[in-house]
């Protein structure tokens, strides 16, 4: 058995040694061609050999293991019927790999070909070997992929080759989409992906028997291009001649006929099972042979009789009580042998013609009369003329279809009509291509095929008349490894004439002879107005994509509607999960204590000109005012926490509020009136806006009010299970850090890696607008359409651009300088600012240093020393205050704070202690109230990143080239 | 109780290197190699941290400055987050692979590198903390970055794209900070094994659900889930090659690895009506992204579309709530990851060989044409997108579908396993316009060199051998869900008892 597994390998391995662009110059078109040839042909024999192992139903089996979590195992399960179609692809592969190499004209093709050729060779086997589901799939999605590449083989130039191949692709991988699900959900059924145990279970009564049936039979019937999916196959013609005799009419169509044969002992013999391949194979078959009886192109014209053949098949699968299996694989072996050898001759004719036509084509039997003879054998079989391999296919095909009640007649008849178009079909190929008069002049670029072509083909076709005429010591074997039942099978039937199949046969013969013989009357019609699948498939394929369309119109842009509809999905979402939770109804019970809280009289101040200065924010018309506004309400706020009392909160609170008005102050004094007014109008763009706005803004102020009252309200007390950390930390912070505020004690320690997070986003939202405000102009990024052909005068236009900048620059710094000096700049303002900025970093430096005992810390420091480098912009404008502040470049100011911060934080780890870990340098030194620990340098490096970081926002906002904009307008 | 040291060294390799990196900001070149040195350190740490699980099967953590949980901050590296964080330290060193030679403009400016390892930092402490509070800022960490990142990216509309994102950001912010606020408000505590001790002990204040919806939709901002992915495709696909490799594929993520948390170890009695509502949101995600990615303008753009619709997938698995569905969530999140990064950078290789460095379908059809091996790789990653076998998508196909039949949710299987036949299509046909047609005439011509191919190949190299391989990741995973079964594990190797 492992032999066997290391043989059927081979064609993978060599695939992996001629992808390798050396090994093939090394070998050579000729070397290719014999290497490989052989190899198959070995392999060919070596199957062969292992028919004794197999018969009487025994099975070689592999297990490895490979994903057993999944339940993929690496299993082979042969048995007779896997074994044929190995010999099948290994038969008709020794052919095609012979034909491949003398096919194209092109060596670099004929190494590609090879490889795909090789890598689908062992692909399919691993397919047909398969004893897991999953590997199976595995192999069959190998097959699909393949099978794309080798239908745009030549995807490069025809537009047709790819368009076909991605409809191949998406019906095969649809296909095998519905396939792995129903194999997956067939496999929880019997409890197993193993093949050995799936077989032995009987599944027909399972609840789910008609979900995974149904799955894989779409699977099987996209693959074998059952009706309505059967127009991929036309359309994967533009494929390379031998991949079509190989992949799309021997093998891979093959791969759902083979998963039905394999699952019919476990699946068939239902209603559903009879009725879906009876139903489907039938049609599949009539409409094949109807469209291939019309087609002008000789690959077209075998593709659709291909399709008639493959329903026939899925026909036979589906008949009752397992009656066609015999059938059906004869079925298989015969068309193989047969069309493969057709769709080569479509190869050979169509390099020595240069056309496929057969409205063009004629009397090619005096310029290749070997090509004639093989021709003729082929049609005959596909005709089902006795003795050929063809005919054994046709009689036990009727004999399957025996009439035993009204309703069986039916498929008889089918059958019937559509053995007779066949007929006329291989009639019409044969006679018309090489024994009627030539049409035209078409054949005067006409070139002798190679002998390997004729060669090759010829094999195959003669294996056709050997299967016949030595059927009993050839053929019956392998069909009696395959076929589980007992059978018999003979070419002539033991009555002779008097049976009546074989006079079925017979009157099929002079039927379809009859037909081709009006030909001239019935290829004049309209072709025939049936929905080819085709049709449905561009609708649905139009349709997904102006769901797509309209999908994306959704994204129009417009920032506005993006965030109502995310408010409106959270308050969907509020609403779903409190109902489901039934919380809703709790909130009833809630006592807002709220309503009576200790009156004071400078709380109900603080209050009411929160609220006051809140609502002027709105209302006021006037931009400073609105801004001022604002920002007493701000103020009021941190009232409200200094008397709670939380004088750390208070501070930062106040301090903030101070920076934010200051920015605001700012930017507004930039902006001009005009500009604010399109502002406001854009604000205010809809009658139904404001309501719309005011409900929104009055939904979440509301909600997070509710949510504030009950927190409030709900505060967790100390219980057996909930030790708050709140109290930890008021109880614990001067035994664990020797130092008396809680609240700097959690900043720096207990939750100091929160700090140092917080002041790299402060660093980084800094140095990123250092970033945007130094980076080269937007007119210099390459992006897009808009520049092309940069390279000629790229950098003539960046040095253009440069030296505009810099007299543009020039211009305005004198234009600034005069606006500063008309409206900030008076002697006293000038004193008043120079003198700040000292005493700011004096108090900043006591921020630092009694952070641990005091309100106010690095952070606070940082921000009065930045509001101190504002007023300097204000009161100096732009230019002098750079001027004045030259010793301070912000940039590093921020890396050398942050430098500290870490070196501080990851000390302690270096000498063995925590990241972040706190130390006290010296518990008995402190002078002047200094507490010395590590923390020190931690609040210093707070201090510089947060200082230079708003150092850097103050220099970008008091930028000048801000005033471009407005300059412009 | 022991601290494992790798664990911090996951973050802080990262968080040292970016500061490293502003120092040297003269010497471009250098600050490369730094961030990569950085990257790789913090790859081996994770790499650790992982095999220490494996090894010890229990949670390691690390108390940042020595303080005990529940008053301190704990990084907690349990099966889950170290998985996640391998998964995530993995494709940032390749992005930052990708950056070393990047062509790109913006990859000189000074601050790049930093900004680039800070994102990292707060992605990878997103994943490790275990605390609430430390998760909003590693995220604010993350956000930050990642919106000046793509404002100074070479395309021109990656300012806008960053500004909106920013104002979209800040609600997902808001919701957080609220959720956050409700649940200390409510329990006094934010240590996430303390929450979930006491949530455990059947406390359930009229809070807790409140705070449940708003982590909720935090997390689905992140992860860019309907109704709140509108930023996505904009922010994505205007973001430098390296960053967006890294946004769409891992950074995405975060709010994923936060929803499986919050419905195993925190809500676990919430979860039902949770995953009801990820099951249907994901299965709109599942089509509204790939059908936008089929009908969109952009390569770049339709792998940001089709990030969209993966995150579905991920999502209705995880609402599946089974176990073997919530191993299917978990396979598909790690997988996707590696082939999403490396398509990415695929992309941006073929479109730096461009004059103009553009994306665009209509400009980008058979530049790829001569670029065999990059054709190769892309139609490798494709496959393992659309989940074709042997590739490590089919392994994530296959455990979804598994989960899919254990919940026996007929319908969501049915439209998830039909919704990945458009994957195929918009893969394999942006693949046959880019690398299998010859160019059109009035294609300008190409440069002489773009971005390495290195970094996409070891990725798809990563997404080969788990498609071949698959063993070690399903069963692992199986075992991560085995623990996420019993939270208990997770409260007491934190606090201990």
């Amino acid at each position: 058995m492992v032999e066997f597994t290391l043989i059927s390998s081979l064609p993978f391995v060599l695939a992996l040694l001629i992808v390798w662009p050396p090994v093939r110059a090394l070998l050579g078109r000729g070397g290719q061609t014999l290497l490989l040839t052989s190899a198959i042909a070995l392999m060919l024999v070596v199957y062969l050999g292992y028919f004794p192992y197999v018969a009487n139903d025994q099975v070689l089996k592999l297990d490895l293991p490979w994903v057993e979590a999944l339940g993929l195992h690496f299993t082979l399960y042969i048995d007779g019927l896997a074994l044929l179609f190995g010999t099948i692809v290994v038969g008709i592969g020794v052919a095609v790999t012979l034909y491949t190499g003398f096919y194209f004209d092109d060596d670099q093709e004929t190494g590609r070909f090879y490889t795909l050729l090789m890598a689908f060779t062992g692909s399919m086997l691993l397919l047909v070997f398969a004893g897991n589901v999953l590997t199976l799939f595995i192999a069959w999605e190998l097959t699909s992929v393949i099978s794309f590449l080798l239908i745009s083989f030549k995807g490069a130039k025809s537009e047709a080759a790819r368009v076909g191949a991605m409809r191949a692709l998406i019906i095969t991988g649809g296909g095998g989409l519905a396939l792995i699900a129903g194999l997956l959900i067939l496999s929880a059924a019997a409890g197993s992906t193993q093949f050995e145990t799936i077989l032995n279970t009987d599944l027909r009564s399972h609840p789910w028997y008609m979900g995974f049936t149904v799955l894989i039979l779409l699977g099987c019937f996209t693959k074998s291009a059952q009706f309505p999916f059967h127009f991929w196959l036309p359309g994967g013609m533009t494929a390379p001649s031998p991949a079509s005799a190989f992949l799309h009419s021997a093998t891979m169509v093959k791969a759902g006929v083979y998963l039905l044969l394999r699952l019919e002992p476990t699946l068939g013999g239902s209603a559903l099972w009879i009725n879906a391949l009876i139903g489907i194979g039938l049609i599949t078959m009539l409409i094949g042979a109807l469209f291939a009886l019309q087609k002008r192109d000789l690959k077209a014209l075998l593709a659709y009789s291909t399709i008639s053949q493959l329903g026939a098949l899925v026909a036979l699968i589906g008949m009752p009580e397992s009656a066609g299996i015999k059938a059906a694989v004869i079925g298989v072996l015969a068309h193989a042998l047969y069309k493969a050898a057709l769709f080569l001759m479509a190869g050979i004719v169509e390099h020595s013609t240069g056309t496929r036509n057969l409205d063009k084509l004629g009397g090619l039997r005096p310029l290749m009369p070997g090509a004639a003879v093989i021709t003729a054998l082929a049609c005959l079989s596909m005709a089902g003329f006795p003795p050929m391999l063809g005919f054994v296919g046709k009689e036990t095909l009727l004999d399957a279809a025996q009439p035993e009640g009204l309703l069986t007649t039916v498929p008889l008849i089918v059958m019937i009509i559509s053995s007779i178009l066949t007929v006329a079909v291989s009639a019409r190929f044969a006679w018309d291509l090489f024994f009627a008069p030539a049409k035209a002049d078409h054949h005067e670029h006409f070139h002798r095929p190679p002998l390997g072509l004729i060669i090759s083909t010829g094999a195959l076709a003669f294996m056709s008349l050997i299967g016949g005429v030595l059927l009993g010591p050839l053929i019956v074997p392998l069909i009696d490894a395959a076929v589980q039942k007992e059978f018999t099978l003979y070419l002539f039937p033991p009555e002779g004439l008097a049976s009546p199949v074989f006079q079925t046969s017979l009157a099929v013969l002079a039927l379809g002879g009859g037909i081709f013989a009006i030909r001239r009357w019935w290829l004049t019609w309209p072709d025939l107005p049936i929905p080819t699948g085709n049709q449905a498939y561009e609708w649905v394929i139009g349709a997904v994509n102006t769901c797509g369309d309209l999908l994306l119109r959704t994204q129009n842009g417009k920032l506005r509607h993006y965030l109502i509809t995310i408010l409106a999905g959270l308050a969907l979402f509020i609403i779903l999960l409190n109902f489901a939770l039934g919380n809703l109804v709790q909130l009833r019970n809630l006592n807002f204590a709220f309503f009576n809280p200790p009156i004071d009289a400078l709380r109900i101040v603080l209050i009411l000109l929160a609220i006051i200065t809140g609502l002027g924010a709105i209302i006021l018309k006037k931009h400073l005012m609105a801004a001022i506004s604002l920002s007493i309400m701000g103020y009021s706020v941190g009232g409200i926490f200094l008397l709670e009392p939380a004088p750390d909160v208070a501070l930062v609170q106040i301090l903030v509020e101070t920076l934010a008005t200051v920015l605001i102050i700012i930017m507004i004094a930039r902006l001009s009136a005009k500009q604010r007014e399109a502002i406001l109008s854009v604000r205010f763009n809809h009658r139904y806006s404001v309501i719309r706005d005011v409900v929104i803004a009055a939904s979440i102020g509301t909600v997070v009010g509710l949510f504030a009252l009950i927190a409030v309200e709900n505060r967790p007390v100390s219980s057996s299970i909930n030790r708050p950390i709140a109290l930890h930390y008021l109880q614990n912070t001067y035994r664990d850090l020797k130092i008396t505020d809680t609240v700097g004690g959690i900043v720096t320690d207990y939750r100091g890696t929160d700090t140092v997070l917080e002041i790299t986003v402060f660093a980084m939202a800094a140095l990123g607008l250092l970033t945007l405000l130094t980076r080269p102009e937007s007119r210099e990024l390459i992006y897009g359409k808009a520049v092309q052909d940069i390279d000629q005068d790229f950098k003539k236009q960046v040095r253009l651009a440069e030296q505009a900048e810099r007299e543009y620059e020039k211009e305005l710094g004198v234009a600034q300088n005069e606006r500063a000096e008309s409206r900030m700049s008076t002697p006293l303002t000038r004193k008043i600012a120079a003198l700040v900025l000292p005493f700011a970093l004096l108090i900043s430096a006591a921020h630092v240093l009694y952070s641990g005992v005091a309100p106010g810390d690095g952070f606070t420091a940082g921000v009065v020393a930045g509001l101190a480098v504002a007023l300097w912009y204000v009161v100096y404008g732009y230019f002098e205050a750079r001027e004045r502040l030259n010793w301070l470049v912000p940039g590093r100011v921020v890396v050398l704070g942050l430098v500290l911060t870490l070196a501080n934080a990851i000390m302690p780890e270096v000498f063995g202690g925590q990241f972040l870990e706190h130390i006290t340098l010296s518990e008995t030194w402190s002078p002047a109230g200094l507490h010395f620990a590590s923390t020190l340098f931690f609040e210093i490096g707070i201090f510089l990143t947060v200082f230079g970081g708003s150092s850097i926002i103050m220099e970008a906002i008091a930028h000048p080239r801000e005033l471009e904009e407005r300059d412009i307008e | 109780m022991s601290d494992y040291v790798y664990l911090l060294g996951i973050v802080l390799a990262p968080l040292t290197g970016a500061v490293l990196c502003l120092t040297l900001a003269r010497n471009n070149q250098l600050q490369r190699y730094l961030a990569l040195i950085a990257a790789a350190i913090a790859w081996f740490c994770s790499l650790n941290v992982l095999s220490e699980v494996i090894r010890t099967g229990a949670p390691v953590i690390y108390r940042l400055g020595a303080w005990d949980p529940p008053y301190g901050i704990v990084l907690v590296g349990d099966s889950l987050s170290a998985l996640f964080v391998l998964m995530a330290s993995t494709v940032v060193l390749g992005g930052i692979l990708y950056a070393v030679h990047c062509k790109d403009r913006c990859v000189t400016y000074p601050a790049f590198m930093t900004l680039f390892l800070c994102m990292a930092t707060g992605l990878f402490g997103g994943f490790l903390t275990g605390d609430i509070f430390t998760l909003f800022v590693f995220m604010e960490l993350m956000v930050i970055s990642s919106v000046i990142l793509v404002a100074i990216s070479d395309n021109r509309l990656g300012l806008e794209a960053a500004l909106k994102y920013l104002l979209i950001s800040s609600m997902g912010t808001l919701f957080l900070l609220i959720g956050i606020a409700a649940i200390y408000a409510t329990f006094n505590t934010l240590n996430m094994a303390d929450i979930a001790r006491l949530l455990s002990a059947g406390e359930r204040p009229i809070l807790s659900v409140a705070a449940a919806v708003m982590l909720m939709c935090a997390f689905l901002l992140k992860s860019a889930v309907f109704p709140f992915h509108f930023w996505q495709p904009d922010f994505h696909t205007t973001a430098p090659t390296p960053v967006h490799a890294v946004l769409s594929s891992v950074v995405v993520k975060v709010g994923v690895y936060g929803l499986i948390r919050m419905t195993t170890l925190l809500f676990t009695e919430e979860a039902i009506v949770i995953h009801n509502i990820l099951v249907v949101l994901g299965v709109i995600g599942i089509f509204f992204g790939s059908l936008g990615a089929l009908r969109t303008y952009d390569a770049k753009r339709m792998l940001a579309y089709s990030t969209f619709g993966q995150i579905g997938f991920i999502l209705v698995a995880i609402g599946w709530g089974t176990p073997i569905a919530l191993v299917g969530a978990i396979v598909y999140a790690v997988n996707h990851s590696f082939v999403k990064s490396a398509l990415l950078m695929l992309t941006g290789v073929v479109s730096s060989r461009t004059k103009t460095k553009t994306a665009a379908l209509t400009e980008i059809g058979g530049v790829g044409h001569q670029m065999i091996g990059t054709g190769l790789l892309y139609f490798l990653g494709g496959l393992a997108l659309a989940g074709v076998p042997p590739l490590n998508g089919f392994i994530s196909k296959v455990t979804l579908i598994q989960g899919g039949i254990s919940a026996q949710s007929w319908i969501v299987l049915g439209l998830t396993v039909g919704a990945g036949l458009i994957t195929l299509m918009y893969m394999m046909r942006t693949w046959q316009l880019i690398f299998q047609r010859k160019p059109d005439e009035q294609t300008v011509g190409l440069k002489d060199y773009g971005d390495s191919l290195l970094a996409p190949a070891l990725l798809i190299a990563i997404c080969v051998v788990l498609g071949l391989y698959a063993t070690p990741l399903i069963e692992f995973v199986n075992g991560v869900v085995t623990y996420l079964g019993t939270p208990q594990i997770y409260i007491s190797a934190v606090l201990g008892g």
